[in-house]
């Protein structure tokens, strides 16, 4: 719940942007795994990692928002599977931080990914809009 | 001594209910049966000393497995279960040799009351 | 007392009487003087009703009261089994299953059964069918009729419905168990090539030996996973003669409908998914393939139409089929449809066999009736038939003559979760195609390889059979070999023989397969994930879904 006060988000960094995920959207954080080609699957698709059992496939987050590709130093980010079975390739995680230590804003450039705007101090951090995230990634399959 | 009972009734459902409200007060069910046929033979192996009988079930009713129990042991009791309605099966089964009836839907009072006086006698 | 320790047998219970009631009902109009099949339905309603009046359910009970009442009347003679009573029983039966879901999912039941109970109550046999003198026949079994006159077959026990088993023998497992220990038998699986390709790098003989020990155990433990998984083909076939009556009714023909092998087990997996298909199928065998009566005796047939549902095992196959005996599809105009309304053109039509013909109502668009009826111009077409067998891993084969009828005929796995698949490998990618999909595999010599334009083929017997290399589908660089054969995998796409062209085949094994979830379950062509021994990872193909 987001509103709820003991809610914790996990801040990464990507492309020298502070990014964050509501953290128990998260299942786990793992270094790269070996994965394993995807038929005809779009660019931003890594591959897919066998993550306890369960085929989750790897997103490039760089290349799907145009960005470059994924620096193979970054962390992967395993969403809950009650979401998707998808996994987030970033650059580094930055951070766990409590809800209330940040206040909340609306976006101010819609990027179209991002669900409000986290400001501790000077820093803004963008937390991820997942559930546009999920749609656009489906949105490009079979393209 | 414990009292051992078989249940015989046609609904899974029926049997497992029946069985809950006896084990409660500590009876001890030694047999089920979906039917008469299944009944009459089940007697035979294990001779419970009650037995609580439905009425209407498949190959061969109730009334048929009390007359063929009560003709393999004279001192048989069974205890026949008949839902409202069925009166008239229910003089049928005492005048061939039922002890007593427990009527359907049951009510685990009744039940354990008749159980515990057949037991007793 | 507490009842909700109950409420998942009185479920279950009641839902195993309710199924029975559509067949018997049928099977009473066939025959409707069988004394067994009212007892029988008698028998399921008073069931019903002790059990919903012992969880207090007061409407299913008093509604299921009602349904006895009017069974004890036609079994003892005061009430003709008409139409009407049949309905009223149907409707009664479709009634008590809605309220049985509600039960099942706790919702508090809000039904209306007033109305239905008191046409119950107030039914009467229709009186032009029985003049009043007759009525005092049908009266008098009344007396005749012992109080008590359940049919008695001493000495035959086991063919009651439920008395062959032994209650203390059996138990009762919830669906998710049994889902949860075929994937743990398929982790196994997939653990068991990991630990032999461990072994074959060590070159322990000791270890391979424990291996092929392993090896035995899993097959034993898969072969015994898969029977508790087993239902009886029954568990839907039973649905159908419903179905059928309601749909013949509908179209004013007159049907016979039969089903064989029942008694066949399927994994619970496929039943499931197999129930849609079978109705749409069914359902255009009673609206396009049994004619009216009229066309019929114009033929010189006989007016009644008849349908049959089979079902039998073929070796590690189902085969399920259903035929009629009715007009039959005619090639020619199948063809030309399908080049009316764009689906192939003039020449591909001409060079159509008349059984691929016959697979071109299975392309999306294309429906063989001439105008959209109530019965079948609703729901899915035989495309959406075809790519949910094709979803289990089957395949699907039309036969038809005309005049004499059809046949469809639905090869199926038995199991959905662990399948044989042979692995393939285009460039670096390695993928697993369902032996069921597989035809034919072959190293095709490069000299039978014809060309005609950018267009390859090879002929198997007669048929010439395109050629396409998956490496194209899948967008990889075509592999140059000099070798003097290309490994070719013969399959089935859009009703169509085609050759796939890989760069080798690399083997053939179980796979325990993984759903994708999302996002990569929209990817098309593929219908599924499995793990290798090392612990690669590769896709299953749905062949017919990749173009």
């Amino acid at each position: 719940m987001k509103s709820d006060e003991t809610a914790r988000y996990l801040v990464f960094v990507q492309r020298g942007a502070l990014y964050a995920l509501d953290l128990q959207d998260v299942a786990e954080v793992v270094e790269p795994p070996p994965t394993f080609p995807i038929p005809r699957a779009p660019a931003h698709f890594i591959g897919v990692m066998n993550f306890h059992g369960n085929l989750t496939t790897v997103l490039d987050l760089a290349n799907l928002q145009d960005r470059g590709k994924f620096s193979t130093e970054g962390k992967v980010l395993v969403l809950d599977g009650r979401l998707a079975n998808l996994a987030i390739w970033v650059d580094g995680v930055s951070a766990i931080i409590p809800a209330e230590a940040v206040q909340r804003e609306p976006a101010d450039e819609d990027d179209g990914l991002t669900a409000a705007l986290l400001c501790s101090g000077a820093d803004k951090i963008r937390l991820l809009a997942l559930d546009r995230l999920l749609r656009r990634v489906e949105e490009t399959i079979n393209d | 001594m414990e009292v051992k009972l078989m249940i015989v009734d046609d609904s899974l459902f029926m049997r497992k209910m029946l069985r809950g409200i006896l084990e409660e007060d500590g009876y001890q069910v030694i047999a089920e049966a979906a039917d008469g046929v299944e009944a009459v033979e089940k007697y035979r192996e294990c001779r419970p000393d009650i037995t609580t009988m439905d009425i209407v079930m498949p190959t061969k009713n109730g009334i048929e497995a009390l007359t063929e129990i009560m003709a393999l042991d004279s001192g048989a009791k069974v205890v026949m279960c008949s839902a409202i309605g069925q009166e008239a099966l229910t003089q049928t089964a005492q005048a061939a040799g039922a002890k007593d009836f427990i009527l359907k839907p049951f009510n685990p009072e009744r039940v354990k009351e008749v159980i515990k006086r057949i037991a007793g006698a | 007392m507490d009842m909700s320790q109950y409420r998942e047998l009185f479920v279950s219970e009641s839902r195993e009487h309710l199924n029975s009631i559509n067949e018997l009902i049928v099977a009473l109009e066939k025959d409707a003087g069988d004394r067994e099949t009212m007892d029988s339905l008698f028998r399921v309603a008073h069931s019903i009703k002790g059990m919903a009046a012992s969880m207090e359910y007061g409407d299913i009970a008093e509604l299921a009261h009602k349904l006895e009442d009017l069974m004890d009347r036609v079994r003892k003679g005061s009430l003709p089994f008409d139409g009407g009573a049949a309905d009223l029983l149907l409707e009664g039966t479709d009634l008590l299953g809605a309220m049985i879901a509600d039960v099942e999912q706790g919702v508090p039941s809000r039904r209306d059964t007033s109305d239905l109970v008191q046409r119950i109550i107030n039914h009467q046999p229709k009186q032009s069918e029985t003049p009043p003198g007759d009525i005092r026949k049908t009266v008098q079994p009344v007396a005749q009729t012992p109080p008590l006159s359940l049919p008695a077959t001493p000495g035959q026990k086991g063919e009651g419905r439920q008395s062959n088993n032994d209650p203390s023998q059996t138990v009762r497992v919830k669906t998710d168990v049994l889902d949860r220990l075929i994937n743990l038998t398929g982790e196994l699986i997939t653990n068991k090539y990991r630990i032999m390709s461990i072994s074959s790098r060590l070159g322990s003989g000791n270890l391979d030996e424990a291996c092929v020990e392993l090896s035995k155990l899993l097959r034993g433990l898969h072969d015994e996973v898969l029977k508790v998984r087993l239902v009886p083909f029954a568990a839907i076939a039973d649905r159908f003669p419903r179905v059928i009556r309601d749909l013949a009714k509908k179209s004013g023909k007159e049907i016979a409908f039969e089903v064989d092998g029942r008694e066949i087990e399927l994994d619970r997996g496929i039943v499931e998914e197999l129930a849609d298909p079978l109705i749409h199928i069914l359902r255009n065998a009673v609206d396009h393939g049994i004619e009216t009566m009229e066309e019929r005796l114009a033929a010189g047939k006989s007016s009644r139409g008849s349908i049959r549902l089979a079902a039998r095992r073929e070796k590690e196959q189902m085969v399920i089929t259903v035929e009629d005996d009715g007009r039959g599809m005619d090639p020619v105009k199948l063809i030309a449809s399908a080049v009316e309304k764009g689906i192939i053109k003039q020449e591909e039509g001409w060079l159509l066999s008349p059984r691929e013909a016959l697979m071109l109502t299975c392309v999306p668009g294309f429906s063989t009736a001439r105008e959209v009826t109530d019965i079948s111009g609703r729901g899915v077409g035989m495309d959406a038939v075809k790519s949910a067998v094709k979803a289990l891993g089957g395949n699907l084969l039309i036969d038809s003559t005309q005049g004499r009828g059809s046949r469809i005929t639905l090869k199926l796995p038995l199991t959905i979760s662990i399948i044989q698949a042979l692995v393939v490998g285009c460039a670096h990618l390695k993928v697993a195609v369902p032996v069921i999909n597989i035809i034919r595999t072959m190293e095709l010599k490069r000299e039978l390889i014809t060309t005609e334009g950018k267009h390859k083929a090879f002929f198997m017997g007669e048929e010439a059979i395109p050629l396409v290399s998956l490496n194209r589908i899948f967008g990889l660089p075509l592999s140059h070999q000099s070798g003097e054969a290309v490994p070719v995998f013969v399959s089935e796409m859009k009703g169509r023989k085609v050759g796939l062209v890989v760069d080798r085949f690399i083997g053939q094994q179980e796979f325990f397969v993984k759903p994708l979830g999302r996002p990569l379950v929209k990817l098309k062509g593929l219908s599924g994930g499995a793990v290798l021994g090392n612990g690669e990872v590769l896709f299953i193909l749905d062949v017919a879904n990749l173009v």
